[in-house]
């Protein structure tokens, strides 16, 4: 009788560990944090996000964008799926699936703060609009817990999330980009950045560090602007077209990164010889 | 007239849409010291500062009596709402709410509404049976909640020199590749919302709502559901996009099997001179025969409009070798790259542009493929 309920016990842990397996199939992880596509629901994977300790799952929580299959492809950061700074791609690894309208993209990163770990995740998914989703999720006492994220709203929007640590403490911020490509006005870019709070527990908004701006044109009308970009094609596919109230339009860009700045300044300029940043 | 759909206040039921009209009325209409009732900002959340306001609102005008509305109770019909009616300025009559939300906006104008239903309906850029269907959609909504809505700009048929136009950044529909290049969808927004602040303040919003967006995220998606709840159920019936789609965009047909890349190549292939195909990925690229036998690929869409097309004179030493008459079973002629100018590279750029423009042209003849 000892013998069979061991062997039961034994099943049962089998097919616990063989359902574990079928229901996670990891794609990419570190520190502690595991990304993975579950059990297809409706034809879609769902992107699952585990935190684990010492090999034991202690949290799991689904991603806002789900992929087209239970595998997925990895590629370098670059323009389509850009991860980061907005003028340069980061180091980070992309993992994607699906074409078209079921096409989506997750790259994370891991964020520096006292004492925690913790991981920015960035899903792009859409064909004729695209959209992004951020989410900071950190590992506390066993949970995933989401400190801080941000989203697209409607229309011809974009964003990017860079983690860098301005101040040089250790802790990094979050830099928000955030543009609306407005079909029939001048467009917008704005950069926010966000801080961690210890006694809140989460990132909140706080002063942005020194941005710099590449300027590649002035032009006296919106049409004309928007000309010069079209010509200037994948040279000047970083460009906005912002409204300089003194000057007309500017085709310009923005980043907290001198660096990224000063290499995208240079090849700009193989299309507009005068861009310049400050 | 703003009206409520059950009581607000002490005892009241306080739904949540009834206590943000309310509370809007009261943030509006100002007492004998010019100060609003309402202290704080409006909220649909019914509670100590809300009661205080219905109190000296009632107290200020009168309006409780032993059967109607006491002290502390808006009720349908009663004494206090007729009277926050009558109160509220001129601009502010026509004050609503949809049930379930908590963001009071103005109604918008009748005749706007139906001169952007019948501008749709006259769109003849837009597919026949589609643009009927937005029509009704946009008189549906105003006759349903008073809403204006309106084709967001190149928010309707796009040229296919349009979508080449549009950032990487915000679509990865490249010319040809979009269901707005063909009449099947539009961007159907808000036309200039006007939706009351927690300060009662009135803004102005875009086709996007995104003002709102920045400051209610909830309310905002509560919105477009609004408007999907008319456009996506019968009789109007269209569809969203597959998925992680815009809010704002809507279409003529499911494409949950729809291919964009395999759909232009098709159009591509019947309606110009060329053979085509699509590799899907993201980006889509293409392959052509260039009226040679062998299929290379050319690039993607954008950079086919751009004349940017990715052929090498070893592609068309192939493609001109191809189309030599044969002697004894060979051609007559053996191109080599060293035979191709640069002059028949830009040529052929042009031509494949060309076979784009064709099929823009007879776009009619479009079909969605899987």
């Amino acid at each position: 009788m000892k013998y069979i309920s061991s062997s039961l016990s034994l099943m049962l842990l089998a097919a616990l560990a063989g359902l574990a397996q079928s229901d996670f199939k990891r794609f990419a992880g570190a520190g502690g944090f595991n990304l993975g596509t579950g059990n297809p629901v409706r034809n879609e994977y769902p992107i699952l996000l585990r935190l684990t300790e010492g090999g034991v799952v202690k949290n799991e929580i689904r991603l806002p964008m789900s992929a087209a299959a239970a595998d997925q492809t990895v590629v370098e950061d670059g323009p389509r799926m850009r991860v980061g700074d907005p003028l340069r791609p980061s180091d980070a690894r992309v993992y994607v699936s699906g074409e078209e309208s079921s096409f989506v993209s997750t790259a994370f990163r891991q964020v520096s703060l006292p004492g925690q770990k913790a991981i920015l995740i960035q899903q792009q998914g859409g064909f004729e609009h695209i959209k992004r989703e951020h989410r900071l999720y950190a590992g506390q006492k066993g949970k995933l817990v989401l400190v801080w994220s941000a989203s697209e709203g409607a229309g011809p929007t974009w964003s990017a999330a860079d983690i860098v640590d301005a101040d040089g403490d250790g802790t990094d911020e979050i830099i928000l980009y955030q543009g609306f490509a407005h079909p029939s006005a001048a467009e917008t870019l704005s950069v926010t950045a966000f801080a961690w709070n210890a006694a809140q527990g989460r990132f909140v908004k706080t002063v942005a560090p020194r941005s710099y701006s590449l300027q590649a044109g002035i032009y006296p009308t919106l049409a004309k602007a928007r000309q010069a970009r079209e010509n200037a094609g994948e040279c000047g596919a970083n460009l906005w077209i912002l409204r300089d109230p003194a000057r007309g339009y500017c085709l310009a860009a923005r980043t907290v990164r001198k660096q990224a700045a000063e290499e995208a300044v240079k090849m700009v300029r193989e299309c507009f010889p005068a861009a310049s940043f400050r | 007239m703003p009206d409520i759909t059950d009581s607000v206040g002490e005892t009241g039921t306080n739904k949540t849409h009834d206590v943000a009209l309310v509370q809007a009325m009261l943030k509006t209409i100002k007492n004998a010291k010019g100060a609003s009732y309402l202290t704080t900002n409006y909220d649909g959340v019914y509670g100590k500062n809300t009661k205080a306001a219905i109190i000296a609102f009632q107290t200020d005008n009168k309006t409780t009596s032993a059967t109607g509305d006491t002290a502390g109770l808006v009720k349908t019909g009663g004494a206090t709402i007729t009277k926050l009616n009558d109160l509220l300025p001129a601009d502010r009559k026509t004050m609503r709410i949809v049930d379930g939300m908590k963001t009071v906006y103005l109604e918008g104008d009748a005749a706007v509404a139906k001169a952007k239903a019948d501008a749709v309906a006259a769109d003849a850029e837009l597919d026949a049976a589609f643009r009927t269907k937005i029509s009704q959609l946009v008189n549906s909504m105003f006759a349903t909640h008073k809403i204006v809505l309106s084709i967001a700009p190149q928010g309707g048929r796009r040229t296919f020199a349009q979508q080449a136009a549009l950032s990487a950044a915000v679509t990865g529909a490249g010319p040809g590749e979009s269901n707005h290049n063909f009449g099947m969808a539009v961007d159907i927004g808000f036309d200039g919302l006007k939706w009351l602040q927690g300060d009662g303040t009135v803004k102005t919003d875009d086709s996007w709502l995104n003002t709102l967006a920045k400051v209610k995220a909830a309310e905002f998606s509560k919105f477009w559901e609004v408007r999907n709840d008319i456009a996506l159920k019968a009789p109007v019936s269209v569809f969203k996009t597959k998925k992680a789609g815009d809010l704002i965009h809507l279409q003529n047909f499911d494409d949950t099997a729809v291919s964009y890349g395999r759909s232009l190549a098709t159009l591509l292939d019947t309606a110009g001179a060329f053979r085509w195909q699509a590799q899907a990925g993201s980006p889509n690229t293409y392959k052509t025969s260039m009226g040679g036998t062998k299929f290379f690929n050319v690039g993607t869409s954008k950079q086919v409009w751009a004349q940017n097309a990715t052929i090498t004179k070893a592609m068309l030493a192939e493609v001109k070798t191809a189309k030599e008459p044969l002697v004894g079973g060979k051609p007559k002629k053996v191109w080599k790259e060293a035979d191709i100018k640069a002059t028949d590279l830009a040529d052929m750029k042009k031509t494949l542009k060309g076979e784009f423009e064709t099929a823009e042209a007879k776009r009619a003849t479009w079909k969605a493929v899987p």
